[in-house]
């Protein structure tokens, strides 16, 4: 009996071993859900605000059936480059996936520089997990006004690399961007209907 | 990055013009673990030449920050950081992922 189990066992598991060993996913088994698989844009995008430089945006489906995005936002009078200093992340929602996005409110707005963040967010992720809503960003601080036009390129530099100081500024501090995330996002949201 | 299906997936943007035969455009890639990655035979995911509603084609000077949106396991839209020519405006611009019967219909339309 033994004998006989093992005739088919051993050989079982030496394929399972083999299987094992195969992890490494061959090209032309793998299907991209991208390829020949794109629609047309909708003219004016999905999300625009008068006045403000938009980049980038997260979209989380809510339980109420419509759909949220966060996005990172900065004013069009500063500068492209301003995003170092004055970009914060904001809520729009809107009742189809492709939008349009309307403007809720500002979720990470400065909080003063004494937190890493307390001064910029930026470049927002949202994800469902385990009954929470997570916003993956980042941020940065400065221990100087909140500028209010185009920034020099040695306060770029200062701030996107985090020295923390320069001669002949009165720039005292400032950290270089890092990553965060909030679960508060949850709070932000429309509640579950059941947690998934 | 998503996970579905038992794998983990990714859409990032390329700034060589290696996987995609452009520069600045997005690539997609698939993963058991999320540490060793590997691409299909043509892993371009989108193109910074768009396709709008009217049919119109632009080449965007940027295209950037892809967030896919997921539903029922399936990626649903792209959105993406974008920027006009001549920087006249800067804005997220979002392409719909069709599904198959999508791009059946479409198909017959044409």
């Amino acid at each position: 009996m033994i004998s006989k189990m093992n005739k088919f066992f051993y050989p079982l598991c030496f394929l399972i071993a083999l299987s094992g060993l195969s992890s490494v996913l061959k090209a032309e088994d793998l299907k991209n859900p991208f390829a020949d698989q794109l629609g047309a844009a909708p003219m004016e995008g999905s999300f625009k605000m008068k006045g403000y430089i938009i980049w980038g945006g997260s979209v989380v489906k809510g339980d109420d059936g419509r759909f949220y995005m966060f996005a990172s936002r900065w004013l069009k009078s500063a500068d492209m480059r301003n995003w170092v200093t004055n970009s914060e992340i904001v809520l729009a929602s809107a009742d189809k996936a492709e939008g349009p996005y309307e403007f809720e409110k500002v979720v990470l707005p400065p909080r003063g520089p004494e937190y890493w963040d307390g001064m910029m967010t930026h470049n927002p992720s949202i994800r469902r997990h385990e009954g929470k809503y997570i916003l993956f960003y980042i941020g940065t601080t400065y221990d100087f006004e909140r500028p209010t036009s185009k920034i020099d390129r040695e306060v770029y530099g200062q701030v996107w690399n985090g020295k923390s100081s320069l001669k002949g500024m009165r720039i005292c501090g400032s950290r270089t961007p890092m990553c965060g995330r909030r679960t508060t996002a949850t709070t932000w949201l429309p509640k579950f209907s059941a947690i998934t | 990055m998503w996970q579905a299906h038992d794998r983990y997936h990714m859409v990032a943007k390329i700034f060589s013009d290696h996987l995609t035969g452009e520069k600045g455009g997005g690539f997609y890639a698939c993963s058991d673990d999320g540490i060793d990655w590997s691409f299909p035979e043509d892993p371009g995911a989108y193109t910074r030449t768009v396709t709008f509603a009217d049919g119109s084609q632009r080449k965007q000077p940027a295209l950037e920050r892809p967030q896919v949106l997921v539903q029922n396991g399936e990626p649903t839209h792209i959105f993406l950081a974008t920027v006009d020519p001549g920087w006249s405006d800067i804005y997220n611009l979002v392409i719909p992922v069709l599904d198959d019967a999508d791009s059946k219909a479409l198909d017959a339309s044409q």
